[in-house]
């Protein structure tokens, strides 16, 4: 990544707010951020400081109360989910804590399901691919319920990146696997991403994970800390 | 590959409806069972219509085939008295061929064993039938009947009854006859005619020379007739109406025969269709049911698939697939077990049709119940898959995250479709809007005050249950409580069929309780009549040598009404809204001097004796007739007693229970005036076992072959053996909606599994034991059945007091065996449906289940 890279992401001053009751709490204050192509930011906070919001909102997953979002040089804000999803279908990918695998499709549906969604016609071969650079060659027509935690991630994480994206949204992609294999997968997201020149944000809570990005961002309170 | 946006995606509509189609064969692939199943409770329902419609497609087509054979003639005349020389001339001028036919009651006796039956013998003369053949066995045996003076055809259930078979002497009245073959069916006539009297064939030669018709005798006589080809009959009968009016003769002809029965059929068509209807409503709300249990547990992966980018319409149409696919599969199954159900109504109802079915599938039929039972389903279906639209990306990073929930109507409109199609159908069922409005709003008011008394039941419940009761008991009521419960749908669903078989099992042991009390007791049971005035002594003193006390008799006198209210007979049949029968019918009446205990006077004064030489006499009227008529006090009429005039004047009103086995007539006469008529006497009595019965029918049909007796104890009989079968309709589709429900609850317990094997699961790792666990799910089972039974049994006891007591007017007899027997019912069928699957996972290992959970 290079200074000179294009912003691919760009969050300025956003804010939200949800209604508990008769009460408004605000759960993101004017938080801005700029992610440019191939960069690397980590997202990390103590529990409710507003990261899976921010991340939401900059996915167009959400949309913010107050404030801009422009995601691959598109702005978000004013835009209807229809619109959101089609961008994220060609910009976004996605890996979760907790996987989120299509329980009733193999680990190479569940992989192929971004570019299947493009009407790509090289979407298996693409998604047999990024498995096989995940190390599940052997495990393409294993169902979810017959793969071990780790193994859900990668595919998930072949998934992520089987439509090329320009950006990888990551919550806690490590939270829910052991050290070694939280290792393996941090490893594999970051070469992967890395080779296929892809921007990577992610939410977690390992200090160790977070060091490896190139740039952190600490939340508290919904605000940003310098 | 990155490419700006808008540039990546390649996708044509054609891609996009291929891979939502994959996407649902993937998804149907792993779980076969899910949205499959979810199409089965609509399978009876749509089985209903299709049965009931192709039914009455045959049923028109046997009408259609056998149009002409309806009554085996163009035009049939008939009369109830004997014909007088005026009528004989306007016979004469009925053009084309003619047949005479006279009918009348009689005893059926077997001399060797002494049983004896009522039965109508009929006499024929000329080519009748003109149409279509008597079928008998063997074929030519009613054809060889004129040359046969001595043979007799009997309905098949008397050669059953008496074990008879052709050659075998019987007699009939004084006369001795020879079986000469068995009668199986006779144009135009239903089987059940002759349920009551069976129907025997005699030659009319030796109906004539034998006396069997004696004076006095209730006879009927029937003209036949086959037209030229060039005259209508319908035509013939409208430039002739006056004349057939004045002669006091009825007419009947193809077209009037084929209408009427056309409307008949037509009505119980309806009246199938709308009960079968009603099982197919409860079959869609629990595909509703099923669906929203289905497309709840795909919340996920809708959130997930919102949020890799997918259409909103692709990620929905994946799941609109699945819906398609089992709607369309529970309408095809149900068209299948339809038709195997069309076999069976001809079966059942066979011997009430006039013609004979012929069993054929009825394509547009099945294409019309299939495809109405399927668009009707899908309105259910759809609200749930609307309601997905609510599901945000935004849950895959948040769970339980809900987005601002639209209105509840924004997704439910299909339901406000679905009711406008019950609506409509009605409407086309029953030809009016009045009675389709009460059908959609009754269907509406039944289902709501289930539902409200379900929730109230399980408010009390969940209130009743203190805390301090035992766990597994508090564990069970608060399953009926987890979230996105069925409880209140079941309850609905398996109430309403309860309450509808609880309604007509209750109304028919009502009718049944009637009749019975009618013949219980100190009630005669046993009617003797055609007593000819010298043979009443004897009678009475045959039945006190046996036993017997003759409680009730009275002389019966025939007799003509000429005028009523100072206008003639025919003035009056010109009135459009007159019961045309009720002024053309032979009257029997009876004359006395004392009214009986039970004859209750309820306006004016009886009077009892007159001279002979009165001229204007006070009689008693019927007060239901008088109403019908528009006459009361003080009007008078002009009767015609064996051609002498004699004018009466309406001095009194009674209540008659015609329902009451005892001889009951319209008008009863003082003493004094009518001794001298011609007369036959009706009398009753009482046997308190069936063997008293018989010997005391043997005794008198071999001292008295000319009278006939009605055994009271053989009408229950045929009553509630008549009862059986049509109830036995009713309560076929009534069971339809009980089977439905427990379809549905099946249906319910197979979708919320996975929660449920996750509770039993979390409980087992919490400590609790395999029995504990059982005990819950009993308990839940138990509170559930018990309260569908409830529901249901409580709303059908009500439903059948307010039809029983207000439309059919019969006191409540019914026995509490009924409601308890389907009170347990539901409850042991609850349990078994809820503690077979309940417990089917119970022995897997818990973690890995619970470790899967949600996947």
């Amino acid at each position: 990544m290079t200074t000179d890279s294009p912003i691919i992401l760009e969050a300025r001053e956003v804010s939200r707010r949800y209604q508990q009751g008769r009460r408004s709490l605000t759960v993101l204050n004017k938080v801005s951020l700029s992610l440019r192509r191939g960069e690397s930011l980590a997202i990390v906070g103590p529990s409710g400081s507003g990261k899976t919001t921010l991340l939401g909102l900059c996915a167009g997953l959400d949309l913010p109360d107050e404030g801009e979002i422009s995601f691959a040089g598109q702005a978000l804000t004013g835009r209807s989910e229809e619109e959101r999803a089609t961008i994220r279908r060609e910009q976004a990918g996605f890996i979760f804590q907790s996987f989120h695998l299509l329980p009733t499709l193999t680990a190479l549906e569940n992989a192929a399901v971004p570019a299947e969604l493009l009407g790509w016609s090289d979407a298996r071969e693409r998604a047999k691919n990024l498995l096989r650079q995940v190390g599940l060659e052997e495990r393409l027509q294993h169902y979810p319920s017959q793969l071990s935690g780790g193994e859900q991630q990668r595919v998930a994480v072949a998934r992520a990146l089987v439509n090329s994206p320009s950006v990888l949204f990551a919550d806690e992609p490590t939270g829910n696997l052991d050290t070694q294999t939280g290792e393996t997968i941090a490893d594999l997201l970051f070469s992967l991403n890395e080779s296929a020149g892809t921007a990577l944000i992610l939410i977690t809570h390992d200090e160790r994970l977070a060091g490896r990005a190139d740039r952190v961002l600490y939340l508290r309170n919904g605000e940003v800390q310098e | 590959m990155s490419l700006p946006a808008g540039q990546k995606d390649r996708t044509t509509f054609r891609q996009r409806l291929f891979w939502s189609l994959l996407m649902a064969f993937r998804d149907t692939r792993a779980h076969p069972w899910g949205f499959l199943l979810a199409g089965l409770p609509v399978v009876l329902g749509i089985a209903a219509l299709v049965a009931v419609e192709s039914f009455r497609d045959n049923m028109e087509e046997a009408i259609e085939r056998e149009s002409r054979q309806l009554l085996g003639a163009d035009l049939v005349l008939s009369a109830r008295r004997t014909p007088d020389a005026e009528v004989a001339a306007f016979l004469e001028k009925v053009p084309g061929e003619g047949a005479r036919e006279v009918q009348f009651s009689s005893m059926l006796n077997i001399p060797e064993s002494g049983e004896s039956r009522l039965v109508q013998v009929r006499a024929i003369e000329g080519g009748f039938p003109f149409y279509g053949q008597m079928e008998t066995v063997p074929a030519e045996a009613f054809a060889e009947l004129p040359d046969n003076p001595e043979g007799v055809l009997l309905e098949e259930s008397l050669l059953v009854q008496f074990a008879l078979k052709t050659g075998d002497s019987l007699r009939i009245g004084d006369q001795e006859l020879v079986v000469a073959g068995n009668l199986r069916r006779t144009p135009g006539e239903a089987g059940a005619l002759g349920m009551i009297a069976p129907r025997v064939y005699l030659s009319m030669e030796k109906v004539e020379a034998s006396g069997l018709l004696t004076t006095g005798s209730v006879a009927r006589h029937r003209w036949t007739f086959r037209f030229p080809a060039d005259v209508d009959p319908d035509a013939w009968v409208d430039a002739h109406r006056e004349q057939i009016d004045r002669l006091q003769l009825r007419s009947e002809t193809v077209a009037e025969r084929r209408e009427a029965l056309e409307e008949t059929f037509q009505l119980l068509g309806n009246f199938l269709h709308l009960v079968g209807f009603a099982a197919l409503l409860l079959g869609a709300v629990g595909v509703g049911s099923a669906v929203r249990v289905q497309t709840e547990a795909k919340r996920d992966q809708m959130a997930l698939l919102r949020c890799l980018g997918t259409r909103y319409t692709d990620a929905r149409r994946t799941i609109l697939w699945q819906i398609l696919v089992s709607g369309a599969g529970g309408a095809l199954l149900g068209g299948g077990t339809g038709v195997a159900l069309q076999y069976l109504l001809p079966l059942v109802l066979g011997d009430f049709l006039p013609v004979a079915i012929e069993v054929s599938l009825a394509p547009w039929a099945i294409l019309g119940g299939v495809s109405f039972g399927f668009l009707f389903t899908l309105l259910f279906a759809l609200p749930p898959l609307l309601g997905l639209r609510e599901v945000s990306p935004l849950e895959t990073l948040r769970s339980g995250f809900s987005a601002d929930q639209q209105s509840r109507w924004a997704h439910r409109w299909p339901l406000g479709l679905a009711v406008l199609l019950v609506f409509f159908f009605a409407w086309w069922q029953t030809g009016e809007i009045l009675p389709a409005l009460a059908y959609t709003g009754g269907l509406l008011l039944a289902v709501t005050i289930l539902a409200l008394v379900g929730k109230l039941f399980l408010l009390t419940l969940r209130k009743a249950v203190p805390y301090g009761a035992p766990w597994a008991w508090r564990q069970a009521t608060a399953n009926l409580f987890r979230p996105r419960n069925q409880t209140t749908l079941v309850l609905t669903a398996i109430g309403l069929g309860t309450a509808l078989l609880v309604l007509l099992f209750l109304v028919r042991e009502n009718a049944l309780g009637q009749i019975q009390e009618e013949t219980g007791g100190e009630q005669a049971n046993i009617a003797f009549f055609d007593i000819q005035p010298n043979q009443l002594e004897r009678l009475r003193e045959l039945a006190e040598r046996e036993g017997f006390e003759l409680m009730e008799t009275a002389p019966i006198v025939t007799m003509r009404i000429r005028s009523l209210a100072g206008r003639p007979v025919e003035e009056w049949l010109q009135r459009e809204d007159f019961p045309r029968w009720s002024l053309q019918r032979e009257f029997r009446s009876t004359f006395r001097a004392e009214l009986a205990d039970k004859d209750q006077v309820v306006a004016g004064e009886w009077i009892g004796e007159v001279s002979p030489d009165e001229e204007v006499i006070p009689v008693s009227l019927e007060k239901g007739l008088a109403d019908d008529w528009g006459v009361g006090l003080g009007d008078r009429a002009v009767f015609d007693v064996q051609g002498v005039p004699f004018e009466v004047e309406i001095t009194s009103l009674r209540e008659v229970d015609w329902r009451e086995m005892r001889p009951n007539f319209f008008f009863i006469f003082p003493s004094g005036v009518l001794e001298e008529a011609p007369r036959f006497y009706l009398t009753v009595t009482r046997a308190e076992t069936t063997e008293d019965s018989a010997r005391l029918q043997r005794a008198v049909t071999r001292e008295f072959p000319t009278i006939s007796i009605l055994d009271l104890s053989l009408v229950l009989d045929t009553i509630r053996e008549i009862l059986n079968r049509v109830t036995f309709v009713i309560q076929f589709m009534a069971f339809f909606t009980v089977a439905t429900g427990m379809v549905l609850l099946f249906s319910v317990i197979g979708t919320e599994r996975h929660q449920r094997m996750r509770e039993t699961h979390l409980l087992r790792v919490l400590g609790a034991s395999r029995t504990t666990i059982r005990k819950v799910l009993l308990g839940e089972y138990i509170l559930l059945g018990a309260l569908s039974g409830a529901t249901g049994v409580g709303i059908g006891i009500v439903a059948a007091y307010a039809v029983s007591r207000w439309v059919l007017d019969l006191p409540w007899t019914a026995s509490p065996i009924v409601p308890v027997s389907a009170f347990f019912l539901v409850l042991l069928l609850t349990l078994i449906a809820g503690v077979t699957t309940g417990t089917k996972n119970m022995n897997k290992p818990s973690l890995p289940i619970l470790r899967n959970d949600g996947k």
